[in-house]
């Protein structure tokens, strides 16, 4: 390597003078741990967001009743109908499906002596399909158990392996809030979701058995529209589909808001993130201040360095050595520093991330910003030695050899 | 190394930014194994002369041949080159690394000389046992007396070969027993036939070499031969 000389002149100094190092290197890897650590909760909280967005259905369009309110909750307000569900039905062009369900949360249930409290949901069949939900084990709903209020249920694995403690659910039955119901068949497993908690908590009866034996009320509170692709702009202008129809349905008229939300795919994994991107942005504009800081700090102290170092350059000069080689070497040193900075910044940022994701319950993830942020941050600092280093290669060897 | 200067003029600009004549025709001729004391007042020129024949500076004017080589109109990687192996040079301040063993320091040169050896390397025990310094090679500059580091300086400039040592006020910073030394050292490298050219402004250390220059406002106002047994002239 032609210019390991250099290197190693360079790296001579560095070691030399451990406390000026470690100081140089400080700055550097207090920001790159503080950027990884920012990006790799952040890829983790990406991922997570995503999951939630895809397991609700990367095509599938939800509307709850309500007004839109901060953070996209919407109170429950008794707004949605089956009339609503027929006009979507016929006046979405780019809709394959739209299915009304009506939800009820903190419904006791038990089998034998066990008993929970889990969610139910009024479907028909279809729904299975948009949500991709359907039956593992044992059957799924059927449209004649719509037609006939059939009390028959199909139930989540948490369900499942809670009421009725391993043994085989098929077949049963169990009481959900003192009406019994015989248990047709188990969900897939779908785990947790940001979106909607643990989704195997829930079981599933026909949505006119819901009505005429559990919980008499005439409005729905989910529609789901099952769009063509998960394209954005199908998604976007199946929003645009949807937005007038509700409202003359709903006699919403000028510039009166909605009393609908319309959740595209996007605005479930937004939600999913769990912290918001603000937080984000702050985290990773502190660690861009404390780059260009470290970068300045490296910068404004190499170049004080050259004053005092007048007679190392000006006797390297005299043995031999050209500018250029003054140049490398001490444009070498700043990268060497922050490099050091940037490794001791790894080894930080890495279980710093893991520690918050645990303590915080966030999530760790990788993606190229992880790899591409601290490279640009370690390369910037990196960078700060040049200037000093053309100051040391300009000096006049005869000048600084006389400083004494 | 033969030393043929002539004519040489050079000027340059004080702190102030005020031109300073520092040489204003020089003509000095050199043979090889000389032992050459440059005396004179404060910015009589000898430092800048050092430099020009050190090829650390270029003269304005005038010609500068070393071994007959004209040295002075050479592209700085040439000059560079050469310092790196013809030339040694000794300071006041001995300019050690002080982050740097004794070994490191005298090898230092060895990291400037890009060509492979123009002359065979020298062992550093061995250069170190010829300046009186055997078994120094891992201590620190910190850990050695003036006399001893100045000895780490001679032996680095020695050990790539050099046959022309520049030695700036070498012992200005030494105590006279110890001056005694080191001028001794000088005066038998140049026996083994190197040219030595050293700047000094004490009468008694420019009475220890072979020759005695004497530099007044930029000129050579007096070229004495010292008359001593055992030391060619």
């Amino acid at each position: 390597m032609r210019h390991a000389h250099n290197i190693r002149a360079a790296l001579q100094v560095v070691r030399a003078q451990p406390t000026r190092t470690a100081l140089l290197a400080l700055p550097v890897a207090i920001s790159t741990a503080m950027a990884l650590a920012t990006l790799i909760v952040d890829a983790g909280l990406t991922a997570r967001a995503q999951a939630a967005a895809r397991s609700f259905g990367t095509d599938v369009i939800s509307i709850r009743p309500g007004a839109q309110i901060i953070a996209g909750k919407s109170g429950p307000v008794g707004t949605l109908s089956d009339e609503d569900v027929a006009a979507l039905r016929s006046r979405l062009r780019d809709a394959v499906a739209v299915e009304g369900t009506r939800i009820q949360d903190g419904v006791p249930m038990s089998a034998g002596s066990r008993n929970g409290v889990y969610r139910v949901f009024g479907v028909r069949p279809p729904w299975a399909g948009i949500r991709d939900f359907g039956a593992e084990r044992g059957e799924f709903l059927s449209e004649a158990d719509v037609a006939s209020s059939a009390r028959v249920s199909v139930v989540g694995q948490t369900v499942a392996r809670e009421l009725f403690a391993g043994g085989d659910p098929i077949g049963a039955e169990i009481l959900v809030n003192q009406v019994p119901f015989r248990v047709k068949g188990v969900l897939v497993p779908k785990g947790a979701s940001p979106a909607e908690g643990d989704r195997d908590a829930r079981i599933v009866i026909p949505i006119s058995t819901f009505y005429n034996r559990l919980y008499r009320r005439l409005h729905l509170d989910q529609i789901v529209v099952q769009a063509g692709d998960s394209s954005p702009e199908t998604l976007a202008s199946l929003e645009q589909q949807i937005r007038p129809v509700l409202r003359e349905q709903h006699h919403i008229a000028g510039v009166a808001p909605d009393d609908f939300v319309v959740r595209l795919p996007d605005t479930i994994a937004e939600e999913a993130r769990g912290l918001s991107r603000s937080v984000f942005l702050l985290s990773l504009g502190l660690s861009a201040v404390g780059a260009l800081l470290a970068t300045l700090v490296i910068g404004v102290v190499t170049q004080q360095g050259i004053t005092v170092r007048q007679g190392e350059i000006g006797i390297r000069r005299a043995m031999g050595a050209l500018p250029g080689d003054i140049l490398r070497q001490v444009a070498i040193e700043g990268i060497a520093v922050s490099l050091l900075g940037g490794l001791v910044g790894l080894a930080l940022g890495v279980p710093a991330a893991w520690l918050l994701a645990r303590v915080q319950t966030l999530g760790v993830g990788f993606s190229a910003s992880v790899v591409i942020g601290p490279l640009l941050l370690v390369t910037l600092a990196a960078m700060a030695g040049v200037l000093p280093a053309r100051t040391a290669a300009n000096l006049d060897p005869a000048a600084a050899l006389r400083v004494r | 190394m033969q030393i043929d200067a002539h004519d040489l003029y050079k000027t340059y600009r004080d702190s102030r930014g005020q031109p300073v004549q520092a040489l204003c025709g020089v003509d000095l001729h050199v043979r090889a194994g000389e032992f050459v004391a440059v005396s004179g007042p404060s910015g009589c020129g000898k430092s800048t002369l050092l430099n020009v024949l050190g090829c650390l500076d270029r003269p304005d004017r005038g010609s500068c041949r070393l071994n007959g080589e004209e040295v002075a109109s050479w592209p700085e990687t040439r000059r560079a080159a050469f310092r790196n192996r013809r030339l040694g040079f000794v300071f006041q301040s001995f300019h050690l690394l002080p982050f740097l063993s004794v070994k490191d320091n005298v090898e230092l040169p060895r990291l400037y000389a890009h060509d492979g050896p123009a002359t065979a390397p020298l062992n550093v025990s061995d250069l170190l046992d010829s300046v009186g310094l055997a078994g120094t090679e891992e201590r620190y500059p910190a850990e050695l007396s003036g006399g001893q580091q100045q000895r780490v300086a001679i032996a680095r400039a020695l050990v790539l070969g050099a046959d022309l040592l520049l030695a700036d006020e070498p012992t200005g910073n030494l105590d006279q027993a110890t001056a005694h030394t080191i001028l001794n050292l000088f005066a038998e490298l140049a026996r083994r036939g190197r040219t030595i050219i050293l700047v000094t402004h004490d009468p008694a250390v420019a009475g220890r070499a072979s020759r005695k220059l004497q530099m007044a406002a930029g000129k050579i106002v007096q070229d004495t031969a010292v008359d001593r047994p055992g030391v060619p002239a």
